[in-house]
């Protein structure tokens, strides 16, 4: 009989350690698992037999509810293996419950359900380490997997040219600089099941003639980088990484960089100049990194989850995985769902579900209980949708239809006492906050806005005033080198079309 | 762990050579500055500003660029922190579940506002973008500690 303990960020930030400390003076010594991702569940106590079967569950365990985890403990284990769960004093089982049962995993299919640092079998990277790297790559088009970091940009075509591109030297960078607020898919994946990452860069290095592998990770994550740094020493000991991979002839190296709190390193070629040791400021595309990155040279740059996926492509086979989703938006999403929702947390599926699906049927409402009134999907630079857009389908095609974007899979729920003029400032600060300073429509245009709109009070802000927001949007958007001025109008404008009477005094 | 170490850095009793060795290590490898500062940074909290010219020399560039690099990321700080750091979350997640009200009540609770300390310096606060936590928010961290569905009670309790 075992007692398994979830311990991500989650549960640790939910008093799962003050549980484990507990269990430790009874004598039992925990499992610490991954969190299957029903965060307002956590922490999460399991009781599982010697064949890894479930017993019998606790949620939201707290220190008092120690004794009684202990005394079903020991009775279960009076009555040997094999007996059928005993009772289940959980309001409902994580593993069953609809949150997580109706989801389809590929990404996070170990999450949860093994400890995070149990060696999975590798054979599918046996396999894929014998095949030509081209075919990879053409399994990798096949599959049509785009980024999922944000822009959902069809991955391989970045594969094949850094495959193409003649260089002494090529890199694999892993972008683990997840700062969009309502994202944590990235971090639940490092801390869940850091193997899959690991495997997934190893396939990138070994189709790209990659030798050298980074993962640029965000300082607020302390926990992965627990998991991260373990889990790399275990696979170099298990020659996983290192000199001849599993005994190929590939040899493949992973290092862990940890950032310093700037959300702008979260662009490409701003994290390639903090990698390098510099100030994380953006650079001029081209030339792509895919051409002249790292160094100048070759690389190829993607987010955890985009790496993360590849291992379930040729698990399933690149035709399979095309089949999921809609049309070009192909494969599985590891949603996020958070804010005020009654039921938060990681929502893995194929693409093509709408919004209000994952705020209600997952969601289930807010946690106010209060109406919910708008959405924020895609981070910080995201579009805020109105009620009668959450019956839009989650792909890329259909959200960029109505002027927003997946991102990173972030949902964020407000309820009705949100103020949409405040969260238009907010966008501008936040902007203002985070800005590289190299563009000038960036860097003041943030000001600008944050101050032009703070002068007057929400319902009243004069017609003049939100002119001048649109030209600076404008400018804003078609002047500035990335994303960061370039989609601060986004959450701005949304804010101001689909809720204008929180702006201008009502007619 | 952060090895808080309450003694004056510019004083400290390590020489010149003590500091070269202590930062030679980070030299060969990539993105090397960034691991030095993330290394002071753990170490003492802090990256204190006679740590610059040691910096310069080992890597070899201006202590300007030194400075540019510390002053660019939010988490290298040229003044040492106060006895606790509250970051309390300030992005659209946690503000959908109330962290404008509860960066106000935990301003008063602590008498000093968002990006300032105490008087007796044992308490600063400190505005964070994104803890990851966004399902369980609103999100704060007392030094290393995560705290999800804070209120003013919680954070103060785990600073007792």
């Amino acid at each position: 009989m075992n007692l398994h303990i979830s311990d991500d960020s989650f549960a640790r930030a939910l008093g799962s350690e003050s549980v484990e400390f507990a269990l430790k003076t009874h004598g039992i010594e925990p499992i610490r698992t991954g969190s299957f991702g029903l965060a307002w569940l956590e922490p999460v106590v399991q009781i599982r037999n010697s064949d890894h079967r479930l017993i019998s569950e606790f949620t939201k365990v707290s220190v008092e509810d120690v004794p009684a985890i202990v005394e079903l403990l020991n009775s279960t284990q009076k009555q040997g293996n094999g007996d059928p769960p005993t009772s289940n004093p959980a309001e409902l089982s994580v593993s069953s419950h609809p949150f997580y049962t109706k989801q389809h995993r590929l990404v996070f299919d170990r999450a949860g359900v093994c400890p995070p640092l149990q060696l999975p079998s590798f054979t599918l990277l046996e396999n894929l380490l014998d095949q030509d790297p081209n075919q990879i790559i053409a399994g990798m088009e096949t599959s049509w997997l785009r980024g999922r970091g944000g822009a959902g940009f069809p991955a391989f075509i970045k594969w094949r040219t850094v495959a193409d591109t003649p260089a002494d030297q090529k890199y694999v960078v892993c972008n683990a600089d997840e700062g969009d607020s309502g994202t944590f898919s990235d971090r639940m994946l490092m801390e869940g099941d850091p193997f899959k990452l690991i495997e997934g860069m190893i396939i990138a290095g070994y189709a790209t003639g990659a030798t050298q592998g980074f993962i640029y990770l965000r300082s607020e994550y302390p926990v992965a980088k627990e998991y991260l740094d373990r889990a790399l020493e275990i696979a170099y000991t298990e020659k996983l990484l290192g000199k001849n991979v599993l005994n190929s002839n590939f040899s493949f190296d992973i290092e862990v960089l940890i950032g310093a709190g700037a959300y702008i390193c979260g662009e490409e070629t701003s994290l390639l100049e903090s990698l390098e040791g510099k100030r994380g400021q953006i650079k001029v595309k081209p030339p792509v990194p895919a051409i002249a990155g790292l160094f100048e040279k070759p690389t190829l740059v993607h987010n955890v989850i985009s790496l993360a996926a590849v291992p379930g492509i040729f698990e399933i086979g690149p035709e399979a995985y095309a089949q999921l989703g809609v049309g070009k938006s192909t494969g599985t999403m590891p949603f996020q769902i958070s804010g005020n929702v009654k039921q938060g947390g990681l929502i893995e599926l194929p693409f093509g579900h709408t919004v209000n699906e994952l705020v209600y049927n997952y969601g289930s409402g807010t946690a106010s209980g209060r109406p919910v009134r708008t959405v924020q999907i895609g981070g910080p630079l995201g579009a805020y949708l109105s009620e009668s857009e959450f019956d839009t389908p989650l792909t890329y095609e259909a959200m960029a239809e109505i002027g927003a974007g997946i991102g990173h899979g972030g949902l964020v729920v407000f309820d009705d006492t949100v103020n949409l003029k405040e969260q238009a400032e907010y966008a501008f600060e936040f902007c203002e906050i985070e800005s590289c300073g190299k563009c000038t429509p960036c860097r003041i245009g943030s000001v600008r806005g944050k101050e032009a709109l703070r002068q007057f009070s929400s319902n009243n802000v004069d017609a003049r005033t939100l002119v001048v927001i649109e030209e600076l949007c404008e400018v804003m958007e078609k002047a500035s080198l990335c994303q960061m001025g370039g989609m601060t109008p986004i959450p701005v404008r949304s804010a101001i079309q689909k809720f204008p009477e929180d702006f201008i005094p009502e007619q | 762990m952060l090895k808080r170490v309450r003694e004056d850095q510019s004083k400290s009793g390590s020489s010149p050579s003590d500091r070269h060795s202590e930062l030679t290590r980070f030299v060969d490898r990539v993105g090397g500055l960034m691991h030095a500062l993330n290394w002071l940074k753990e170490e003492y909290g802090y990256v204190d500003a006679s740590w610059i010219p040691t910096l310069a020399d080992v890597f070899n560039i201006s202590q300007a660029e030194v400075r540019g690099v510390i002053s660019f990321y939010h988490d290298f700080k040229l003044k040492p922190p106060a006895v606790h750091t509250i970051k309390i979350c300030q992005a659209e997640a946690c503000q959908s579940l109330g962290a404008r009200q509860l960066t106000k009540d935990i301003e008063a609770k602590f008498g000093t506002n968002l990006g300032s300390r105490t008087s007796d310096n044992r308490v600063e606060l400190e505005a964070i973008y994104c803890l990851g936590l966004c399902a369980v928010g609103p999100s704060v961290q007392v030094d290393d500690r995560l705290i999800a569905r804070a209120t003013p009670d919680s954070v103060s309790l785990s600073i007792e």
